[in-house]
């Protein structure tokens, strides 16, 4: 569920693909986007779309878009931008999820089957030496 | 890309004959092959296309079963009788790559395309694969690599059929310009210890014809399970696949194979011996699981993929145990 103001909506349709793109993107940016780069020779080492992930068609959840229009665009038409913000909100969204369900925050993007398991660890290393007394409340 | 000529021919012989020949190179579906070709790793003066090769993309369901190398990964995934008896190599043909790709490679293709290394398909890494003296992925960027026999060259056999093929003990007939022959296809991949420059026994000239599943017996159960970052197009990060026959009760048969854990698709020979004999139970199959990785050599960026490894083989041992 995405819900956007970006002033007046002059053209729905495409106000609403606009996010859906957005959204695209911002899962891309959260799960999947990362230039790896080879730290003895400096070279990208994933530079094709092969190995630089993007979501692809499996990958796009439905999407459910709502335009509060409340604000008014200090402008001529009313309106405001909305390619921007609906992808910078959605990796926000799903670190949110990701968070929520294992209970640890992950702090550097794209959030990787690596990165969930080494933060979900980190989360019950605290809590067994929170629980055994060793350590203080994190 | 070089430019060469494209020689189709008409039968598996005179593609033998014909890309034994120097700068020759055989092409089936082309999906690994044109990618190797864009990437300046290969570049042949002549390629022997069998693409066309009347009757060698046949599916015969018979005792054994008998796939024509140019089957299509598309036509095994949705072939009915084929699915019923091997379920595991049909998710394996039918969840790898992409519905584009799979319409075009071949079964044959696919158990003897090179590896996803990032470092061996940039032709600027002159790495042990491509003759070099060294492997850059072993001090590198390795999250993706092996974390079995990792000390040669530590990349990955990428197929996924061939995890399938080996859980069902397949066997590959080729042919030759010194003639047929058969090779049993736990004999077929080659590791980097013994040649670090190739991933099968294929001598030059050498056509994988035809791929022989035997009958497996009554009441076995395969799976194959991976994981991957995402679902579209991706390569996996571990595959399970096993094949199990209970009897009364008791597992008179397993074979448990890893993929994406080494540079050969790996049978755990110590999970069988674990499954074989024993009744089926939560507390065997994680000692199962534990026994297919014990002894891993992950690197320095991918140990999750050991705990990875076991969670999909526990996952399709309790899928075929159920």
């Amino acid at each position: 569920v995405a819900v956007h103001d970006c002033g007046l909506v002059v053209n729905a349709l495409t106000a609403e693909s606009q996010v859906h793109g957005g959204i695209i993107q911002g899962i891309s940016y959260a799960l999947y986007e990362n230039r790896i780069l080879d730290q003895a020779t400096g070279r990208m080492v994933n530079p094709n779309v092969e190995q630089y992930k993007i979501a692809g068609s499996l990958d796009v959840p439905e999407i459910d878009v709502t335009f509060l229009p409340v604000w008014d665009g200090v402008n001529n038409t009313h309106s405001v931008g909305i390619g921007e913000p609906s992808t910078v909100a959605t990796a926000g969204a799903v670190a949110n999820a990701v968070s929520h369900a294992i209970g640890a925050r992950i702090t550097s993007l794209p959030i990787t089957p690596e990165s969930v398991l080494a933060a979900y660890d980190g989360a019950q290393r605290r809590k067994a030496e929170g629980e055994s007394g060793g350590g203080g409340v994190a | 890309m070089n430019t060469f000529t494209l020689l189709p021919v008409l039968s598996l012989a005179d593609g033998a004959r014909e890309s034994a020949r120097p700068g020759s190179i055989l092409k089936a579906g082309g999906v690994d092959l044109l990618d190797r070709m864009k990437e300046g790793l290969e570049k042949p003066e002549r390629v022997i296309s069998i693409a066309h090769v009347p009757g060698h993309d046949a599916i015969e369901m018979g005792s054994p079963a008998r796939i024509g190398a140019l089957a299509t990964l598309a036509r095994i995934d949705g072939h009915a009788e084929l699915r019923r008896l091997f379920p595991a190599l049909a998710d394996a043909a039918g969840g790898a790559a992409t519905p584009q790709i799979r319409n075009m490679a071949t079964l044959g293709g696919n158990l003897a395309q090179r590896p996803r290394c990032w470092y061996f398909r940039q032709a600027d890494f002159d790495c042990k694969k491509k003759g070099g003296s060294q492997c850059f992925a072993q001090d590198g960027e390795n999250r993706f690599h092996a974390i079995f026999d990792t000390d040669v060259c530590c990349c990955i056999h990428p197929s996924a059929t061939a995890t399938a093929l080996l859980a069902y003990d397949a066997k590959l007939e080729t042919v030759a310009p010194k003639g047929p022959r058969t090779i049993p296809i736990e004999e077929f991949f080659v590791g980097p210890k013994e040649d670090p420059h190739r991933e099968n026994r294929l001598a030059p000239g050498e056509i994988i014809a035809t791929i022989v599943i035997p009958q497996p017996a009554a009441g076995t159960r395969s799976v194959y399970k991976k994981l991957k970052e995402k679902e579209s197009f991706d390569w996996p990060i571990v595959e399970a696949c096993v094949a199990i026959s209970v009897a009364g009760g008791t597992i008179r048969d397993a074979r448990v194979v890893l993929g994406s854990v080494s540079p050969k698709p790996r049978r755990s020979r110590e999970a069988e011996k674990i499954l074989t004999g024993a009744r089926p139970s939560p507390e065997l199959i994680g000692r199962a699981a534990d026994a297919a990785v014990h002894g891993a050599t992950p690197l320095s960026q991918n140990a999750h993929k050991v705990r990875l490894a076991k969670v999909m083989l526990e996952r399709a041992l309790r899928e075929a145990l159920a």
